[in-house]
């Protein structure tokens, strides 16, 4: 129990649940509306915004912001308007949004090596201002779902009708995918950017195998998140192993553990 | 007897997906109250023309009226049916959820309809039997449990026209009959129009008959000659149609 003293535990244990929460509720849209594939192109685009960020000698977290909501924004208007060769342009800007990170770090000057702590997370460096930022992000996401459940639920279910009868659905497809990439932003100081799509969607993965409404998926999913980095970060802890890749690993774990379990026929 | 008022009107309506010609030189005019069957093989464009009705896709050539305006306009006022086929097969959302779906629509035109229309919620799902299901996964239910569900969540939206794709495409053929019995009964207040490639059944139900393969090859009482039936499916169809009391074939001569 003297972890719970230390200062930087307490950051990433509030930093894993605020992440959690983020990601139990945008992961469901995410999950449900099948672009999964796309929000792991927004975390990878957002590589690029890093390395732009420590080339310019400012916070790497604007240029990842930046990176990958206009990385959200392309995506989402091509994958709106044709479904065909969207695997490939996702892929596409997937490696290029790597490349360019790359290219800008070895460019930049001096020591780099902190650039690892966004491919692989860093829950020792999150600092009081990086809470802020998250709680701020909970709270928009939160906000923004309560208000537009409804929509959002009509809209994942059947677009068609959902622009039949007046819902603005390339709007809400848009602020979706912002929202999944700001939330991407966020899980990267946390388990990194290679690890994102993972605790994204495993939450809502497990959760929508035993519950049918939106809303219980949710609600789940948070719960479910936040015993996974909890219970991750712990075990990292003591065993002296990287925090981001355990918290996957505990995940996964319970993924195809409950792959395993056969949920029963609910009627409630 | 007053004249028959137009509510859908197409004036030599084509539409092309990606160079490909779904819809050439298509005109149709459905009056109110009617019920009309458009038949033809599948990839004939008939989900195309749903699309064009609903302002969903535009048109390269062509004019489309819907209540005398522009489709996109008053699409409002229309209850589209899609095919279940389409969807996510296990989405997680329950019967009653995907019902009152309609509703949404009083967000932005009227908020004083909104609780109106969540309790035609309920009528309408018991109308159409599934009230007892509300609370189930739709993914769940059988081919006509989901199909009466769609069609309660238009009705929801009060529409003045009902259009359906290929609404018994996953009903078991047994239960066939009962969703045009229903189609029949909401017929004397709604114009309804659907979409099927199914000949036999929808042909002894709908008044009306519009062959479509690209080209509307007919459109009319529903005298259909096997002329018309080799033009819309280019191969000889046989028009057998189970539990039907005629047959609509014209007898040879």
């Amino acid at each position: 129990m003297e972890l719970l003293q230390l200062e930087f535990f307490q950051n990433a244990l509030l930093a894993g649940v605020l992440v959690s929460i983020a990601c139990g509720i945008i992961g469901t849209y995410v999950v449900t509306n099948r672009i999964v594939f796309i929000s792991g192109g927004i975390a990878h685009a957002a590589y690029g915004g890093i390395g732009l960020g420590v080339f310019l000698g400012i916070n790497p977290i604007i240029g990842a912001v930046v990176f990958s909501l206009l990385a959200a924004m392309g995506m989402g208007t091509v994958s709106y308007n044709t479904h065909q060769r969207m695997d490939t342009l996702i892929g596409v800007m997937w490696a290029v949004g790597m490349a360019v990170g790359i290219i800008f770090t070895d460019l930049t000057p001096g020591y780099t090596a902190g650039l690892m702590s966004y491919l692989f997370g860093s829950i020792l460096t999150i600092s009081k201002t990086d809470l802020v930022l998250m709680l701020g992000l909970n709270l928009i996401v939160f906000i923004v779902t309560v208000l537009f459940y409804r929509q959002w639920q009509s809209i994942s279910f059947d677009r068609e009708f959902s622009e039949i009868i007046g819902i603005p659905v390339k709007l809400f497809y848009l602020l979706l995918l912002s929202l999944t990439a700001l939330t991407v932003v966020m899980v990267m100081r946390l388990v990194g950017i290679i690890m994102v799509i993972a605790l994204l969607t495993i939450p809502p993965a497990i959760a929508e195998r035993f519950c049918f409404s939106m809303k219980r998926i949710m609600v789940l999913a948070c719960f479910l998140g936040i015993g996974f980095t909890v219970v991750g970060m712990l075990i990292s802890f003591y065993l002296n192993l990287t925090s981001g890749a355990m918290i996957i690993l505990v995940a996964g774990v319970a993924y195809f553990f409950s792959l395993w379990i056969n949920p029963k026929e609910k009627t409630s | 007897m007053k004249e028959k008022e137009p509510v859908i009107q197409l004036r030599h309506v084509s539409v092309s997906h990606n160079g490909h010609s779904a819809l050439e030189d298509v005109s149709l005019t459905v009056f109110k109250g009617d019920l009309l069957g458009i038949i033809g093989p599948n990839g004939g464009g008939k989900t195309t023309l749903l699309k064009v009705i609903l302002g969903l896709v535009t048109p390269l050539q062509g004019q489309v009226k819907v209540f005398g305006g522009n489709p996109a306009r008053n699409r409002h006022r229309i209850g589209y049916v899609p095919q279940y086929a389409e969807f996510v097969p296990d989405f997680p959302i329950c019967v009653e959820d995907v019902v009152t779906m309609g509703c949404l629509k009083y967000r932005k035109l009227n908020k004083k309809k909104m609780p109106v229309c969540v309790e035609s919620s309920r009528e309408m799902m018991e109308r159409m039997g599934v009230w007892e299901l509300r609370k189930r996964k739709i993914g769940g239910l059988s081919g006509g449990e989901k199909q009466r569900v769609l069609i309660a969540r238009a009705l929801v939206m009060a529409p003045e026209i009902l259009l359906l794709d290929e609404p018994t495409a996953s009903v078991d053929s047994h239960l066939q009959a009962t969703v045009y019995d229903l189609l029949l009964e909401l017929n004397q207040t709604l114009t309804i129009c659907l979409v099927s490639h199914d000949i036999g059944v929808i042909s002894a139900y709908v008044r009306t008959l519009a062959c479509l393969n690209r080209h509307l090859f007919y459109h009319g009482e529903k005298e259909l000659t096997n002329e018309i039936l080799m033009k819309t499916y280019q191969c000889p169809v046989q028009l057998i149609a189970h539990g039907v009391p005629h047959r609509v074939l014209k007898e040879h001569g």
